[in-house]
């Protein structure tokens, strides 16, 4: 069977674009290389499996989030993880201490509110939106973020919100 | 928010990661992308999850089966021996795993009846009823119960032992009969001997006691024999060859043992025949007889018991050079023997002291029978005699009356006419005369 889009050009492509994207989704997941790398392996084959039914620009991007969303949660999940502790864990480069304080407090909720923080504040996504992607009732994620808020501010104080 | 929004621009995905990313994807796709669309990993997890799943219960199921073998492995044997002999597995837990009877006898009592599982105690007790109930257990109480622990533990053996014991008594109090117990230990080598002649090890150890006595005995004779017969037959050689003593000491231990036991038998034997006949007194010489000689074997068992003590002290030093507990458990043991012996024996003289009452009685009774019979011969002498006298008497009476009549016979032939005129006369007359003269 042919691909609609297999050359090696429109691959490049669409990686160059959307990479950073998921490089970020991967960050508040993962702390592992071996893993990052994993995840975008899938991704960009599955992307490049299932395009011709992503139309819009719009729609491409919440698909990959999605999907590299789904992944990095399955990651976790797996029983070999729970298991095995990776050898080269992941730093957090950071030069304020104070950011690295609150980016660890993020990462340290759970998953689920890590992502509505990051679509909404980060690619400013509306709740609905979010809602889409997530494949979650819109009032849910009303909570989570309400509740992401709540708990970043406890743990930072009302400053940086 | 920031702070957040701030430092995820930073995170860019690495050059690296992009370009391996690219090589791979397009050379997956140039394999035939479709098939591809399945990534591996989640296969591999799950393939590893199902792997480990299925290795957990593959664990499960080799502990299990290896637990239920261990659990039903025996690793000590108890033999009980009446005449039925019957052989029970014990597993390490110290309950019974298998049962084996090694005659017709021993399988009729272990017919009908599981005693898997039960404690050794238990299934003892039960074996020990339903004996009672077949009727191999003698009512005058000279039955010999031989319950052997087969270890080569001794210190399992002995616990075997005391809780088999245990369960004779248990067993023998709730149906109200009453055996001599013959308690022993042996190494599993012994046992294997037994089982190659197809005899009980308890037997098989009895009888190789009989054979130390006699080596001319073969098992083949006393294969089927009653414990009791076997116990009493080393009994009679133990008593007519008592200067053996300074044989081997194990051996000492049994033979010793088997002399208490031959010696029950023996009493017991004697009580019941003394219930049946009541105080004649030939038994009365028999029983007096009897508590002299016992008396001096309870004296001799006394002393033999101290030696056997010492003896035993010396043998276990070989096995355990510094075990209090064993040795305390030894001497307790021997303690419990002793105490025992004593209340066999004061219950023997109980019973000979209450023979011996009833033979008084009995002579007591005799003797006031014989009182009276002579009482009775007086009396009747006595009667006779005044029969006699009264007799006397009246022949007397009559032979006064008979001269008398002849007296007046004779007046009246001499004086016919004037009979009473001259009756009165001569009467008068003799009067006067008299009263001139």
């Amino acid at each position: 069977m042919e691909r609609s889009l297999g050359t090696d050009d429109a691959v490049s492509e669409a990686i160059e674009k959307y990479a950073d994207m998921v490089r970020r989704i991967c960050f508040l997941y993962l702390r592992n290389y071996a893993d990052v790398e994993d995840v975008f392996q899938d991704v960009f084959l599955k992307y490049f499996l299932n395009e011709q039914s992503l139309e819009s620009e719009d729609h491409r991007k919440a698909w990959l989030c999605r999907v590299t969303f789904n992944k990095c949660k399955d990651m976790c999940r797996s029983f070999w993880r729970s298991r095995v502790v990776s050898i080269e864990e992941m730093d957090i480069p950071v030069e304020d201490p104070v950011q690295g304080e609150f980016i660890k407090e993020i990462l340290k909720l759970p998953a689920g509110y890590r992502e509505v923080i990051y679509l909404h504040y980060y690619e400013g996504r509306t709740v609905p939106e979010i809602a889409e992607i997530m494949e979650k009732n819109i009032n849910t994620v009303y909570t989570w973020l309400r509740r992401a808020r709540d708990e970043l501010k406890m743990k930072v104080g009302d400053n940086y919100l | 928010m920031n702070l957040f929004t701030n430092y995820m621009d930073s995170i860019r995905a690495e050059d690296a990661l992009k370009t391996d990313t690219k090589i791979n994807v397009n050379s997956i796709l140039a394999d035939g992308g479709r098939h591809a669309d399945a990534p591996q990993n989640p296969k591999k997890f799950k393939a590893r999850r199902a792997a480990l799943a299925i290795s957990a219960m593959a664990a499960c199921a080799v502990l299990s089966v290896a637990g239920y073998a261990f659990y039903n492995t025996p690793v000590n044997y108890v033999s009980l021996d009446i005449n039925p002999s019957v052989e029970l597995g014990v597993n390490a837990f110290d309950n019974i795993v298998s049962a084996e009877g090694y005659n017709e006898d021993g399988e009729s009592i272990l017919k009908d009846n599981s005693v898997r599982n039960l404690s050794v105690e238990d299934a003892i007790a039960v074996l020990i009823q339903k004996a009672n109930e077949q009727g191999f257990i003698l009512s005058d109480g000279s039955t010999v119960i031989a319950v052997t622990a087969e270890s080569d533990d001794e210190n399992e053996a002995s616990d075997l032992q005391d809780a088999s014991q245990n369960g004779v008594a248990l067993a023998l109090e709730k149906c109200s009969a009453s055996a001599i117990v013959y308690a022993d230990c042996s190494s599993l080598e012994l046992r294997t001997e037994a089982k190659q002649l197809g005899v009980s090890p308890g037997k098989y150890k009895l009888i190789a006691a009989l054979q130390a006595l006699d080596p001319s005995i073969t098992v083949e004779q006393y294969k089927n024999s009653k414990i009791t017969d076997i116990v009493a037959d080393a009994g009679e050689y133990l008593s007519s060859a008592s200067d053996v003593d300074d044989g081997e000491d194990q051996a000492e231990d049994s033979t010793d043992k088997i002399k208490q036991a031959a010696q029950k038998i023996k009493a017991a034997k004697e009580n019941a025949e003394k219930n049946k006949n009541g105080g004649q007194s030939e038994n009365e010489t028999s029983d007096a007889s009897e508590s002299t000689e016992q008396s001096d074997n309870s004296d001799t068992q006394s002393a033999e018991q101290a030696m056997n003590q010492i003896r035993e002290k010396d043998t276990n030093k070989s096995h355990d050079t510094a075990n209090p507990v064993k040795a305390q458990k030894q001497s307790e043991k021997q303690t419990q023997e002793q105490t025992e012996e004593q209340a066999q024996e004061q219950t023997q003289e109980q019973t000979e002291e209450q023979a011996q009452e009833q033979a008084q009685e009995q002579a007591q009774e005799q003797a006031q029978e014989q009182i009276q019979e002579q009482m009775k011969e007086q009396a009747q002498e006595q009667t006779q005699e005044q029969t006699e006298e009264q007799a006397q008497e009246q022949t007397q009476e009559q032979s006064e009356e008979q001269t008398q009549e002849e007296a007046q016979e004779q007046t009246q032939k001499q004086n016919p006419d004037k009979s009473d005129d001259a009756a009165s006369e001569k009467s008068g007359g003799a009067a006067g005369e008299k009263n001139k003269s």
